[in-house]
C-alpha cells in the first residue's frame, strides 16, 4: 500500500515536467491559434481581439503561471476551436479510447500469450514456427494498411462488419483488431522467448525432479515467471495505446482522444493540447505504476 | 486439473484470430438487396466534423454544411447561385442606394416556437454587429451601418455607403436569422449544442456527438419545401481511402472530398455516381510582390505562361477541375471570362530576358498538404518553371504555419515568393472575391501577396460602390484584365469542381457552388 502511496506521489513532478515542455514546445512552434480561429478572411482587429481574449498577448511565465492554478482547481480551460469546456471534450472522448486500448489490449494479452506458450511448448515444431511467422507479420505490418485491408475484407466484401463508426459494440471489432493483433504479435514473442528461457532453467529442472507434472510445471512454475516482463509489456502498451490510437481513430472515424488530439494541434487551440496531453500522460504514469505494484505483487524480489 | 484442455482450445482460437487477418478472398459479395421504398435517413460523410453552428462564427465548410440545412436568410441563393428571396418575400433599394427594406413572409415560425418577424431579424444582425462579442464574422458586415424595424414584417437595413454586393451578403450563410429567443437563452453558447441551435430551416438539429455523429430531423409541415428524407446524420470520416470504403461498404451514403487518385476508380464503378459541380474555389499560386524579382511584371507574366494548366489538369486532378479563365470563376457574380492562359514558352523566355533573367532565377514556391495535392502541384509547378530555367526550392509548411505568413506581417518579415492559395468568395462574388485580396493594403493581413496596382485599386473602389448592374459589370471586367493579365497577382491554375460521391439509389441531391450540398430534396431508396 505504501508502494502505491509513494508511486502516486512520484507522478507529480513528472506531471509538472511533462506541462512545462508542452507548454514551450506549443509556443515554440509557428503557429497563432487566434489567426487560425479567426478563419482567413478574418481583419486583423478580430484576430487581435481573439488573441486579447484568449490571453496569448500576456507574458509565458504569466500564461503558464495561470494554466497551472486553474488546472490545480481541476479547470482546464475552454477550448479555442470548439468554445467548449476541455474537461468536457476529454470525457465525451477518452471512454472510447479506454474501451478501445483496453479492448486491443485484453486481445492482444489472450491471443498473445495463448500463442507464445504453444510456441514454447512445441518449440522448433511446425506450430512453433507458424506462430513465429504470423507474429511477424503481425508485427511489420503497418496499421494503417492492416486497418484498410480488414474494412475492405470485412465490410466491402464480406459485408459482416460496419466500416467506420463508434456506435455499437460491432465497429469496435475491426479497430480492436487491428490494434489487438499487432500487439499480440509482440506479446507472442515475448511470452516465447521469456518461457524458453524459464524452461530451461534449473529450479524447473527441480520441480520436475519433484514429480510435478509438466502441465503443472509449465503454467504454476514457468509462467509465473514469465508473467512480470508479460505484465510489463502489457501494462506499457496500454498506456501506450491510450497516445496511440490516433490512426486507428482516425480511418474508422471513432471519436476518440487521439483525433481530439490531431484537430487540436492543427488548430493550434492549446487549452485543448494541454489538457490532452496531461490526460494521457497522468493516465501513462498511473498505468505504470500500477503495473508496477501488480509486477511487486508478482515477484516478492520485487518488493524491497 | 478442471483447465487441462484451456492451451489447446485457446491455441485454436488464437490462430483463428490470427487466420482471420492473414485471409485475403476476394468474395463477390456485398449485393445489397435492391429496395424501391425510399427510405427515411440519409448518411453523408466529410473529412471533418462541424465546429460550430453558430452562422456568426463559421468561417469553414463543414459548418456551412449543416448551417444551411437548419437556418434561412432573408435572401439565398438557388443551385445556378441566382439570389432568391427566402424569409423576404420581396425588397427594394431606395434611390439612396442605402436604405433597403424587405417585406418579410408571414407565418414563418423557428424550431423553437419563436415566431419569425422584423424583431427577430434585428436581433439577429445586432448579434453579430456587436463588436464586444467578437464573432468571426463581423468583418463581413462593415458595411451595415444599422437594422430598423419599420412594422412586424418589414424590416429596413441601411448601409454606411452605397454597397454594390450587398445581396450576395444577405444571402450569405452568416446573414441567415437567429431565434431570437435562443439568442436571449444561449449567448455565446448559441450553436455549439444541438438544443442551442434554433433556425428556421427545413431541418433541425437533435443531437451532436462531436466528431462522431450529427443528426438533423426534418420539420414537419415546414413554409418552403416537404424534405423528403426524415434524417439527415453527419458522420464524419478524416481519412480519404477509409470515407470511401465506408460508401462502397454502404456505411454512408455521400461523402464528400473524394481523394483525386480514387475518383478514376469510383467513377467505373456500377454501385457510385461522382457529382461534379462547377464551384467559387480556384487553386493558385500568388506572388509575394514586394520579392525582386517578382517586384517586375513581366517576370510574373512569364511565370505564369511558363506554367501548363492543361497538362496538371488532366494528370494531377484526374480531370476533376477546369483550366482557370479569369481571376473569378464562371459562376461567380461579376465574371469575365479573358480565357485560359496556355503555356506559351517562347513568350515566357523572351519577358524574361527583357526582364534582364535572360537564364532564369532561383525561386521559392511555399506550398501546404492542406490543399489536395497541394506538394504535387508545387512540385509539378517546380518542374514547369525549370524549363524557362527558374530553378526552384520547394518549402513544405502545415496549415498553421502557413497561415503565420497571412496575419497581417509586413514584406520585410514575409520570405514567401510564390505560394499556394485556394480562394473561394463565400458570397459568390466579385467584390469579396478581389477586393480585400488584391487592395493595396499597409501588410497582408487579407492581401498576402502585398499586390498594389494603382488603377486596380481605383476600379474596386468604384466597383464596390456601384449598384447598376452593367456598369458594375464593367468596372469587374477591367479589374479583372488587369490582375489576372496585365499586372498578374498571382498564377491562376485551375478551377476547383466540387466533387461528392453517392451510393446508386441516392437522388436529387444539390451541390452547390460553394461546395456544400443540402439535402433538402434528396431521395435514398
Amino acid at each position: 500500500m505504501l508502494h502505491a502511496g509513494a508511486a502516486v506521489l512520484r507522478t507529480v513532478p513528472t506531471l509538472l515536467g511533462v506541462s512545462v515542455l508542452v507548454f514551450l514546445i506549443m509556443h515554440a512552434i509557428p503557429g497563432d491559434p487566434a489567426a487560425i480561429a479567426a478563419g482567413l478572411d478574418a481583419s486583423p482587429e478580430t484576430v487581435a481581439a481573439l488573441r486579447e481574449s484568449l490571453g496569448l498577448n500576456r507574458p509565458l511565465p504569466e500564461q503558464f503561471a495561470a494554466f497551472v492554478g486553474r488546472v490545480v482547481r481541476g479547470d482546464l480551460g475552454m477550448s479555442i476551436r470548439t468554445g467548449r469546456p476541455v474537461s468536457a471534450e476529454i470525457a465525451a472522448r477518452l471512454p472510447y479510447t479506454v474501451l478501445l486500448s483496453v479492448a486491443s489490449v485484453a486481445l492482444a494479452a489472450l491471443v498473445g500469450v495463448t500463442a507464445g506458450v504453444v510456441a514454447a511448448v512445441r518449440h522448433q515444431r511446425w506450430i512453433d514456427h507458424a506462430v513465429m511467422t504470423l507474429t511477424l507479420v503481425a508485427v511489420s505490418t503497418p496499421s494503417y494498411w492492416l486497418a484498410l485491408m480488414l474494412m475492405l475484407l470485412m465490410a466491402v466484401w464480406l459485408g459482416w462488419l460496419p466500416a467506420i463508426g463508434a456506435s455499437t459494440p460491432l465497429h469496435f471489432v475491426l479497430p480492436v483488431l487491428t490494434l489487438g493483433l499487432q500487439s499480440a504479435g509482440e506479446v507472442a514473442r515475448m511470452t516465447r522467448a521469456t518461457l524458453l528461457d524459464v524452461l530451461g532453467d534449473e529450479f524447473l529442472r527441480a520441480a520436475r525432479a519433484r514429480g510435478a507434472s509438466s502441465r503443472r510445471v509449465l503454467w504454476r512454475h514457468a509462467l509465473m515467471n514469465a508473467a512480470v516482463p508479460i505484465t510489463t509489456v502489457l501494462g506499457l502498451r496500454i498506456g501506450g495505446l491510450l497516445a496511440g490510437t490516433v490512426l486507428v481513430e482516425s480511418v474508422f472515424a471513432i471519436p476518440g482522444l487521439g483525433r481530439m488530439m490531431v484537430d487540436a494541434v492543427i488548430a493550434r487551440d492549446f487549452p485543448m493540447i494541454q489538457g490532452g496531453v496531461l490526460v494521457v500522460a497522468a493516465s501513462y504514469v498511473l498505468i505504470n505504476a500500477a503495473t508496477d505494484v501488480l509486477a511487486s505483487q508478482l515477484d516478492p524480489r520485487l518488493r524491497a | 486439473m478442471s483447465t487441462s484442455r484451456l492451451p489447446r482450445t485457446a491455441a485454436f482460437v488464437a490462430l483463428l484470430a490470427l487466420a482471420a487477418a492473414g485471409i485475403g478472398c476476394g468474395g463477390g459479395g456485398g449485393q445489397a438487396p435492391e429496395a424501391t421504398a425510399p427510405r427515411d435517413t440519409l448518411v453523408f460523410s466529410a473529412p471533418a466534423d462541424a465546429t460550430t453552428l453558430d452562422p456568426h462564427n463559421t468561417t469553414d465548410t463543414e459548418s456551412d454544411q449543416v448551417i444551411g440545412m437548419v437556418f434561412e436568410g432573408l435572401l439565398g441563393f438557388d443551385d445556378q447561385m441566382k439570389i432568391v428571396g427566402r424569409l423576404a418575400e420581396r425588397w427594394n433599394v431606395e434611390a439612396d442606394g442605402v436604405t433597403w427594406t424587405f417585406h418579410l413572409r408571414r407565418g414563418v415560425i423557428f424550431h423553437d416556437g419563436t415566431p419569425f418577424n422584423a424583431e427577430a431579424v434585428r436581433a439577429s444582425f445586432a448579434r453579430v454587429l456587436d463588436p464586444a462579442q467578437k464573432h468571426k464574422r463581423l468583418s463581413l458586415f462593415v458595411m451595415l451601418d444599422r437594422v430598423e424595424v419599420v412594422d412586424e414584417f418589414t424590416v429596413r437595413l441601411i448601409t454606411k455607403y452605397p454597397f454594390g454586393a450587398f445581396e450576395p451578403t444577405i444571402a450569405h450563410i452568416s446573414s441567415t436569422i437567429l431565434s431570437p429567443a435562443a439568442i436571449a437563452r444561449h449567448g455565446a453558447a448559441f450553436g455549439t449544442t444541438a438544443e442551442a441551435t434554433v433556425g428556421t430551416g427545413p431541418y433541425r438539429v437533435v443531437s451532436w456527438t462531436r466528431d462522431q455523429e450529427l443528426v438533423l430531423e426534418r420539420v414537419e409541415s415546414h413554409w418552403r419545401v416537404q424534405a423528403p428524407t426524415r434524417r439527415i446524420v453527419y458522420r464524419p470520416i478524416p481519412e480519404g481511402a477509409a470515407r470511401v470504403l465506408a460508401l462502397e461498404a454502404g456505411d454512408v451514403d455521400v461523402i464528400s472530398r473524394v481523394p483525386p487518385p480514387e475518383l478514376a476508380r469510383l467513377g467505373a464503378s456500377p454501385d457510385i455516381t461522382v457529382t461534379k459541380t462547377v464551384s467559387i474555389g480556384s487553386q493558385q499560386f500568388r506572388f509575394n510582390v514586394t520579392r525582386p524579382p517578382l517586384n517586375d511584371r513581366r517576370v510574373r507574366q512569364a511565370i505564369s505562361l511558363a506554367i501548363d494548366r492543361r497538362a496538371i489538369v488532366e494528370q494531377l486532378v484526374n480531370g476533376f477541375a477546369t483550366p482557370s479563365t479569369s481571376a473569378l470563376t464562371p459562376i461567380m457574380r461579376g465574371y469575365a471570362p479573358i480565357g485560359e492562359i496556355t503555356r506559351d514558352l517562347v513568350k515566357a523566355r523572351q519577358l524574361l530576358a527583357e526582364a534582364g533573367h535572360p537564364n532564369g532565377f532561383p525561386l521559392k514556391i511555399a506550398t501546404t498538404p492542406r490543399y489536395p495535392m497541394g506538394v504535387e502541384l508545387a512540385e509539378a509547378i517546380a518542374a514547369q518553371l525549370k524549363e524557362v530555367g527558374i530553378v526552384s526550392s520547394i518549402q513544405v509548411y502545415d496549415w498553421a504555419t502557413m497561415v503565420q505568413f497571412w496575419a497581417g506581417l509586413p514584406p520585410e518579415k514575409n520570405p514567401q515568393e510564390l505560394f499556394i492559395m485556394g480562394a473561394g468568395a463565400s458570397t459568390a462574388d466579385a467584390d469579396w472575391g478581389l477586393r480585400p485580396i488584391f487592395q493595396t493594403a499597409p501588410t497582408n493581413e487579407n492581401n498576402y501577396g502585398y499586390y498594389s496596382n494603382a488603377e486596380f485599386d481605383e476600379v474596386i473602389a468604384a466597383a464596390m460602390r456601384e449598384t447598376d448592374a452593367t456598369r458594375r459589370q464593367a468596372l469587374y471586367r477591367r479589374a479583372q484584365e488587369i490582375v489576372y493579365l496585365e499586372d498578374p497577382g498571382a498564377v491562376w491554375v485551375y478551377d476547383n469542381y466540387y466533387v461528392i460521391a453517392s451510393r446508386r439509389g441516392v437522388s436529387d441531391l444539390s451541390p452547390s457552388a460553394l461546395g456544400v450540398v443540402t439535402f433538402e430534396r434528396a431521395v435514398v431508396r
